[in-house]
């Protein structure tokens, strides 16, 4: 689902973080005013305007918000750190155990269903 | 040749010929059987033959994966080892052995192999033998240094961690252990597992350790969730866990970013995938907190309806049409499940967003309803939290959405619990219930028909003339029914653009007006219009507005009453004798005193301000204590209304009351002129003064 407006592209205009909070979005636009003052610089001020006035109609914020790419590495990384370590032990003797059957599996695999030639290539001295 | 003789050289010689045929016929199994039944001389000359015959069918067996078959040929090994002479042949007939779990003959084949076995290393010799004498795979420690050897090895592995890693889950004991408890179960079995735990032990903890569980099984299925999306799964395990997790009404910041994070996942997998499933079950997760409860709501408010043509389908129409109905699809789904009351607005918004979108019978509307009465302070709040203005919107678009007199049981619900603005809205609600209840269309009328009604009488409401209203009226019936234009045009023409015009109200808008009427009349001023018009008798009208005009607080009591009579009366000069009446049966000095300094600025004529001013001497003359500066200052505008001396108090708001009179006493008279203040009007009025405004006395 992507809003009407391009939504990463109105956060980025503010030089923003995607927020819900209106506060946080007026702070940006001070910002991003005092930055690019009208006198000084007409279109980028009139991009920062246009931006922020989109994201300022009733429930702009919220869908521009929702439709904001997600950086999925970065959150799965930032949860991983905090609750791999919980489960490092149970996990390595999974991997263990995991690692064994697939072993057995694979020896069963040969000796039961290969032929001479290849059985001497994998298992030969 | 003895007779036994001649009957072995006989089955000799059918052995013979079976062997022959076989091996013509190249049935190598059927060849070697009949060799068995010859001598061992007279066979020798066949063996040649049959083994030959055997490493093609047995090379045969192995490729088809013919257990059976290469069973078979292993048993007659016993009798001809020769049959398994050749290396290759020997092998396939060991695996057959293996897999037919023949251990017995397969050691005794592998003992056979001899130095074949040669070939292959130390480690997979041990292996075998291993295997063979324990009748299964061997362990670790031997197929070990076989690793690197079958490491490209395609084979399945069912993975049975599950059962293996069940008993070291243990119930978390304090809120420190949740999460810990909560990843290993998820480890363990991924979601249904985590999901099963869960459940099982916030069924058993206290409150406090529930509620960190939950979070915790929360975290961990966000990571669950996060992991999906990446691999473009279906997100429906996650987000379940959140959603169970997040059951109840849930607070703080940890809980707002985890559910904000989950809708957030949702929101980009739809657009993939086309399933609006997950994204539902996200935001009725989400619902679970104040701070991301409105996102999809929110989500339906961004959408820009006004681009939105029903005919077109060109390349703006249709992505937005297709936005708004998956918008629309999830806030159905979770209009049917939601716990939350509050979120019973959506109903109105998604009425007014489908009215737009070929999406008719929306079923979401009704159950949100019945979840506002189970919780009216819910509802409360999120009037507040939306404003004034939305608050309006919302009520006439519910209204529209569930029918005035269901609307009316739920203003019942929230007038004892309500205070300003949300007071007022409800008010002026009211008066949206009274004009949609008082809209009798002829039967047969359309759903339809009586939305344009409605819309017909909210022009007029809204100030334009009925010549306009009915203007937009008649365009609107076009709309509806080009054909049929006129005649649905005439069918609402028949409809009374504003309730009480002609004196009456249908018995559904009654009915409502009855019941708001005691609470609306004291305390909404466009209330006391419409029940000076419902009124029958001048008695009647003289209650209504003696009601109000005690009841109003605040403001300009006096101006409101009388504006609202003169424009519910149409005439001025009888909302005058109103006023006047209202006047003299008022007990109330302050009020009066106050309200004396406007009757220049209404314009009232002398017998009204005479009026005013008689009464206000005789309540003044029994009144008892002190009165304030601005009541002392009315009962001198009283006196000089009727050309007399102020009392004394007027003149000294704190003089004690006058003493009882004693007998009479003749004395003589002095001139009035020299008493009377200026006549009052606008300009005489004293400036900061406002004589609405009564001070404590």
């Amino acid at each position: 689902m992507s809003p009407t407006e391009p939504a990463q592209s109105l956060f980025a205009t503010l030089e923003m973080a995607p927020t819900l909070d209106p506060a946080e979005l007026k702070r940006a636009w001070f910002r991003a005013v005092k930055l690019h003052p009208p006198q000084q610089d007409a279109d980028a001020f009139a991009r920062i305007r246009a931006a922020y006035e989109a994201l300022s109609a009733p429930g702009a914020l919220h869908a521009a918000y929702l439709a904001e790419p997600l950086d999925l590495e970065r959150e799965i990384r930032a949860r991983r750190e905090r609750l791999d370590p919980l489960t490092a032990e149970l996990r390595e003797a999974m991997a263990k155990r995991r690692e064994a059957a697939l072993l057995r599996a694979r020896f069963e695999a040969i000796v039961t269903r290969a032929g001479w030639p290849e059985v001497v290539r994998r298992l030969g001295r | 040749m003895s007779r036994r003789d001649k009957q072995e050289q006989k089955q000799s010689a059918r052995a013979r010929d079976v062997v022959l045929r076989a091996i013509e016929r190249k049935d190598g199994l059927k060849a070697t059987d009949a060799l068995f039944e010859l001598p061992e001389a007279a066979g020798a000359e066949f063996v040649p033959a049959i083994v030959a015959r055997a490493r093609i069918e047995i090379a045969e067996a192995r490729g088809r994966a013919d257990v059976t078959a290469l069973h078979q040929w292993a048993a007659r090994t016993d009798r001809l080892p020769a049959l398994a002479t050749d290396v290759e042949t020997a092998w396939a007939l060991l695996t057959g052995l293996m897999r037919a779990k023949d251990f017995v003959r397969a050691r005794r084949l592998w003992a056979r192999m001899g130095e074949d076995r040669s070939h292959l290393s130390e480690a997979a010799c041990a292996a075998i033998d291993a295997w063979l004498r324990e009748e299964k795979a061997p362990g670790d420690a031997l197929l070990g240094p076989l690793g690197p050897g079958l490491a490209d090895v395609s084979v399945t592995v069912t993975d049975d961690s599950a059962a293996a890693f069940v008993h070291t889950i243990t119930a978390p004991t304090t809120a420190a252990d949740a999460l810990p408890c909560a990843a290993r179960a998820y480890v363990i079995g991924g979601e249904g597992f985590l999901a099963d735990h869960l459940k099982a032990w916030t069924k058993e903890a206290e409150p406090g350790l529930r509620d960190a569980i939950d979070l915790a099984g929360a975290e961990v299925a966000t990571l669950a969730l996060l992991e999906r999306a990446r691999a473009g799964r279906v997100l429906g395990p996650a987000i379940d866990v959140i959603g169970v997790s997040a059951r109840d009404e849930r607070d703080g910041a940890a809980w707002e970013a985890i559910l904000r994070l989950a809708v957030r996942v949702a929101t980009a997998h739809v657009g993939p995938t086309g399933d609006t499933s997950d994204l539902a079950a996200a935001h009725l997760a989400a619902c679970a907190h104040p701070a991301t409860r409105s996102l999809a709501l929110e989500a339906v408010l961004a959408l820009d309806m006004d681009r939105l043509s029903p005919a077109a389908d060109d390349d703006v129409t249709a992505p937005l049409r297709e936005e708004a109905t998956q918008w629309l699809e999830v806030l159905t789904q979770v209009g049917r499940t939601t716990p939350h009351p509050g979120l019973w607005v959506q109903a109105p918004i998604l009425w007014h967003t489908a009215a737009r979108l070929p999406m008719p019978d929306l079923p979401c509307e009704q159950p949100l309803l019945e979840a506002a009465f189970a919780d009216p302070r819910a509802v409360l709040r999120q009037y507040l939290r939306v404003g004034p203005d939305h608050v309006d919107l919302q009520i006439e678009e519910a209204a529209m959405a569930h029918g005035p007199e269901r609307m009316a049981d739920l203003f019942d619900a929230l007038w004892p619990l309500a205070e300003e603005p949300v007071l007022s809205a409800l008010a002026n609600g009211v008066h949206l219930l009274v004009h949609d209840a008082s809209i009798d269309l002829p039967p047969g009328s359309t759903h339809m028909e009586r939305m344009v009604s409605l819309l017909a009488v909210r022009m007029y409401r809204a100030g334009r003339s009925r010549d306009e209203a009915l203007d937009g009226l008649e365009n609107l019936a076009y709309q509806v029914d080009p054909d049929a234009g006129a005649a649905v045009f005439d069918r609402l023409m028949a409809v009374p653009l504003a309730p009480g015009d002609d004196g009456r109200l249908t018995p559904a808008a009654r009915r409502i007006w009855e019941r708001f009427h005691d609470r609306l009349v004291r305390f909404d001023a466009p209330s006391l219009a419409l029940a000076l018009r419902l009124a029958k008798t001048p008695d009647a009208r003289l209650d209504e507005a003696w009601t109000f005009y005690h009841g109003v607080e605040g403001g300009s009591p006096l101006t409101r009453t009388f504006f609202e009579l003169a424009h519910a009366l149409g005439d001025r000069e009888e909302a005058e004798r109103f006023v006047r009446r209202l006047a003299e049966g008022s007990p109330d000095l302050a009020r009066l005193a106050a309200d004396i300094a406007l009757l220049s600025k209404l314009s009232l004529s002398v017998p009204v301000r005479r009026s005013f001013a008689r009464r206000i001497l005789a309540l003044e003359s029994t009144h008892v204590g002190p009165v304030s500066a601005r009541t002392a200052e009315g009962i001198r505008r009283a006196a000089a209304e009727l050309g007399m001396k102020p009392p004394t108090r007027a003149i000294d708001p704190d003089a004690p009351p006058p003493r009882p009179k004693r007998a009479p006493r003749k004395r003589r008279s002095r001139p009035a002129a020299a008493f009377v203040p200026p006549l009052f009007d606008e300009a005489e009025t004293e400036p900061g003064l406002d004589p609405t405004h009564e001070e404590p006395t």
